[in-house]
Parts: structure tokens; C-alpha cells; sequence
């Protein structure tokens, strides 16, 4: 697995942990939906011949194969989505990019980060994980702008380095008159 | 470096009209095949609705070619001194100035037709919802396929990848030689 590298990702590693959280969390989604559907389909089928019964228990392992297939594909994908992540805390500005398919990336000056702010879901709890939020004024950055699966030590740096650059730009600012 | 950065040195490629007519083909044919399996009669005459679906279609795409070509045809951009100048519309024509101190940030997003087509799309982002009609609060993304600015962003799509590159690390000179300072306008 080649990890894309920078100065700040060797510094404040994204956890390993990050990839069977994210695994985990899309897997207990399509589980739910999976067995639902698969509840009405038995619900609503009141038919009593066997041929029709083996057509169902033919179906249930079908299903069962596709959701053990989409669970191996989708670890196989947050590992990729995992090496690919790509953030990095530069002289001027701030840069994230990911997404291994359909990449994107966002770049934001520290003179314009409006909040920095970091958080954790249940999930998170769980696997002592953290997210680490900063956003300039506008919508899209407060949605991509995010570094998210790194531990506390590495969560607590990044915020730290992230106040520093922030503190010393704000007291160059001149006063207002 | 007092050469004005523009269009000329750094166009949307010809190749993006192609990437927005299939990605428009495509969704249309997805969009009517969903409607057409969920109010499915085998009872209906299918050639005589492929007979009128297909007309439409075709219709509809060249009407769309038209649109995506002189978009492109009517859009400029240009990395001047102090401001970032854009002149879009076919008909009814805009122009935006934005000084570089307020951008907020820079965006660039490869979707997967994007990504056949080596092709990249770069948006800026300021704080202002714009003016004029186009003043409308933007809660989306910034991935809609269009060219040009509304609200608080300024896209420029169907960029070569290493094109748009470029361009955001000309964008983000241009910010750190601009900075706010000693103002109280807020520009």
C-alpha cells in the first residue's frame, strides 16, 4: 500500500484503525438495508409451494453472497481511499485532497479559516478516533475541509499547529482604526 | 511577472463540449430507462415509443451542444494585477471582479468522466453571494457542470488536469502578494 506522503502526514499519521471504522460503518448501513429488504420480501411472499420456497432460501444466499461481496469490496476500497489521502499544513496555506476515483481537492489560506474544530461520532468513540474540521466562509469547505481518523496525540498537534499559524496571523492584522 | 494570465494560455479544451454531451446523453437515457421499467405494459407498442423517444433525445442533445459550445465560446477569464476578471453569458452578459484577497479557497474536483477525459474542474470561492440575479444563496456543492459564476463561486471547468494545477498555483501567488491589509472595507 504506497501512502501518499507529506511533512504533516508523517508527522500526525492518520490511524490504521480509520479503515475498519469506515469499513465498519458502511457495513452496518448496507446490513440494515440488506436485511430489510430481505424481511418484506419474506413478509410479502405468503405463497406455500416448495418450488417458490427453494426460489427464497436460492435468493437468501444470493443475497448473503452479494452483502459478503460488497463488505470485502468496500474494505478493499477504504484501504485505497486511505493511501490516497492526502493533507498537508504548508508555509501559506492549508491543502487537502482524497478520494481515489474521483478526486478532489481543496486548498485554503490560514488568513481564511474561519473555525477550527474537532469531533467524534459514536463510531469514534469507539475506536478512539478523532476529526479534525476547519472551514473558511463558504459551504463546500465546511463539507470537504476536514481531516478525519487520526488519534488524539495527532488530533491535539494538528489543532495546535493549526491555533499557531492562525494566532500569529491574526496579530499582524493591523487594528481597526 | 506582469503578463495577464488568460483563457488563451489556459482554455477550456475542446474535448469538455464531448465530456458534458455524453454525461447529459447519459443521464437523460438513465433518467427515462428508470421511468420507463417502473411504468412498464407489455401491452404497449415499444417501437412506436422508441420512435418518439429517440427524436427527443436527439432534439434535446443538439439543443444542449448548442448551449455547451457557445457557453464555452462567451466565457473569459483573465488573472489580472489586482483582480480576478470574468465576463460570462450568451445573451444577457455579466462581468465579475473579485480582488484576490478575498478568495477563501481554491477547489479543484475530478468527477469520473473527468478523469476519462484527463480534464479537471477548478473552482474559487469568496464569501459574497454575489450580486444582481445571480444573487442567490449556493447551498450546493460546487460540483454542478457549468461555467462561469453564481452566488459565491467561480467555476472553470474542462481544464487539462496539469492546466488547472497551474492555474491554482498562479491563483495562490497572486493571494499571498495580495493580501487584506490595512483596509476596513473589507476588500
Amino acid at each position: 500500500m504506497h501512502i501518499a506522503q507529506s511533512k504533516t502526514r508523517e508527522q500526525f499519521p492518520l490511524s490504521y484503525k480509520k479503515i475498519m471504522k469506515k469499513t465498519l460503518a458502511s457495513t452496518i448501513v448496507i446490513t440494515f438495508t440488506i436485511i430489510i429488504a430481505w424481511i418484506l420480501a419474506f413478509t410479502l411472499n405468503d405463497s406455500t409451494s416448495s418450488s417458490q420456497k427453494e426460489i427464497v432460501s436460492l435468493v437468501t444466499y444470493g443475497v448473503f453472497g452479494i452483502l459478503f461481496l460488497i463488505i470485502v469490496l468496500n474494505y478493499l476500497y477504504q484501504r485505497w481511499y486511505f493511501a490516497v489521502y492526502y493533507y498537508d499544513l504548508t508555509t501559506d496555506y492549508v491543502q487537502i485532497k482524497k478520494g481515489p476515483i474521483t478526486p478532489s481537492e481543496i486548498t485554503i489560506p490560514y488568513e481564511r479559516i474561519q473555525d477550527v474544530y474537532v469531533d467524534q461520532d459514536l463510531l469514534d468513540r469507539i475506536f478512539g478516533l478523532y476529526d479534525v474540521h476547519l472551514s473558511s466562509a463558504t459551504v463546500s469547505s465546511g463539507i470537504e475541509a476536514h481531516i478525519d481518523g487520526v488519534e488524539k496525540t495527532a488530533a491535539d498537534g494538528l489543532r495546535a499547529v493549526l491555533l499557531d499559524q492562525l494566532k500569529q496571523r491574526i496579530s499582524t492584522t493591523p487594528k481597526v482604526q | 511577472m506582469n503578463s495577464i494570465t488568460t483563457e488563451q494560455s489556459y482554455p477550456i479544451q475542446r474535448r469538455w463540449i464531448v465530456k458534458s454531451i455524453l454525461n447529459f446523453v447519459l443521464s437523460v437515457i438513465f433518467l427515462t430507462a428508470m421511468v420507463w421499467v417502473s411504468r412498464f405494459d407489455p401491452s404497449s407498442d415499444i417501437d412506436a415509443a422508441i420512435g418518439l423517444y429517440i427524436p427527443f433525445i436527439i432534439i434535446a442533445a443538439i439543443i444542449r451542444v448548442l448551449y455547451v459550445v457557445l457557453r464555452r465560446a462567451t466565457f473569459h477569464y483573465a488573472v489580472e494585477e489586482q483582480f480576478l476578471t470574468l465576463r460570462q453569458g450568451i445573451i444577457a452578459k455579466e462581468q465579475r471582479h473579485v480582488p484576490y484577497g478575498v478568495i477563501q479557497n481554491i477547489y479543484i474536483k475530478q468527477d469520473l468522466f473527468d478523469r476519462l477525459f484527463k480534464l479537471a474542474f477548478l473552482t474559487v470561492e469568496t464569501a459574497s453571494q454575489g450580486a444582481g440575479k445571480t444573487a442567490v444563496p449556493n447551498k450546493q456543492r460546487p460540483q454542478i457542470e457549468s461555467v462561469g459564476f453564481t452566488g459565491n463561486t467561480l467555476s472553470i471547468p474542462g481544464l487539462a488536469k496539469d492546466d488547472a494545477e497551474t492555474l491554482k498555483v498562479i491563483i495562490l501567488q497572486k493571494m499571498k502578494d495580495h493580501p487584506l491589509t490595512e483596509s476596513n472595507s473589507g476588500l
